[in-house]
């Protein structure tokens, strides 16, 4: 599993997620689907916030897509428990890119889970994929792994 | 809605995509195919679901991953077919073939691997429930090894 270390580059950071009784199973954990759903919400606030037009280029025939997902559970969570969302991007490829998401309990300091997810570009009008839109490719660049601009 | 036996080998578990499940871009979001993964689940287990289960035992979700490969829109009837493999003691793997009904055209893979454990103490399990557990399981059991698909 790729992780950030002290030569990370810049990661965003979506200080509050809080688990609300919905979030929670029938024994008071958090439900691991709420690390799906929180992911999409982190990487479109991430978008939202630091890629210009971004909301202009999908209402263009220009959509994401997700192509693979991966999650881990490393710890429980419980009703109450504030989350801190931290995003950085592990992989650019010409036509794809791998975004990673750790959760944390900064409270007892305590990574909770960690996903990992593939995102693809396609214009609706030609019916294909396209590379990444140079807009969010470079503010990807900004926030991609050290190791793997080192590498 | 409905979850039936489909054959031998596979639990299936039925969907009709509705229009609460479709984004802006008139396509399932990508975390509702997430949220179906546990929903079958859930139903695979409903038969051992009761209080006194309940009471001590939990599904532990260790990993979770999932791959698409197409969308789908408002009408869609998904088949969701869950077979098991790696089942020993409380640990198994749970795989999910998403198909559309009729034509079988591939929507996405999915994969989890599930640890069961007591609420209470971490290594007391009741021999019955590992019973339980495979009478469930093995009559879906498959070698991944020998699938048409990487999970």
């Amino acid at each position: 599993m790729k992780r950030r270390d002290q030569r990370s580059s810049r990661i965003f950071v979506l200080e509050k997620l809080s688990v609300f009784f919905k979030h929670t199973d029938y024994h008071g954990f958090l439900h691991p689907y709420n690390y799906f759903e929180w992911t999409s919400y982190v990487r479109e606030e991430f978008f939202i916030q630091k890629c210009s037009g971004f909301r202009k280029m999908l209402d263009m025939s220009i959509r994401m897509m997700t192509t693979k997902i991966e999650a881990d559970i490393h710890n429980s969570a419980l009703f109450g428990d504030v989350i801190q969302a931290q995003l950085f991007a592990t992989k650019i490829r010409k036509l794809s890119l791998e975004v990673t998401i750790e959760f944390l309990n900064k409270e007892i300091n305590k990574m909770l889970a960690t996903t990992r997810h593939s995102l693809v570009f396609f214009d609706e009008k030609d019916k294909r994929l396209i590379p990444i839109p140079e807009k969010i490719k470079i503010v990807a660049t900004e926030y991609l792994l050290a190791d793997e601009q080192d590498g | 809605m409905e979850y039936f036996a489909y054959s031998q080998r596979a639990f299936v578990y039925k969907y009709i995509v509705m229009l609460s499940d479709i984004d802006q871009f008139q396509h399932m979001s990508f975390a509702n195919y997430l949220r179906l993964m546990f929903l079958s689940t859930d139903a695979l287990f409903v038969s051992l679901l009761d209080d006194a289960f309940l009471s001590r035992h939990r599904f532990q979700l260790i990993d979770s991953r999932m791959q698409f490969k197409r969308q789908t829109k408002i009408g869609d009837s998904i088949l969701i077919k869950v077979n098991s493999s790696m089942v020993s003691g409380g640990r198994f793997t749970l795989l999910y073939t998403f198909v559309i009904e009729g034509e079988g055209g591939l929507v996405s893979l999915g994969k989890q691997n599930y640890e069961i454990r007591n609420v209470f103490a971490a290594d007391e399990i009741n021999e019955i429930i590992f019973e339980d557990l495979e009478k469930l399981l093995k009559p879906i059991s498959v070698d991944e090894n020998y699938l048409v698909y990487k999970y």
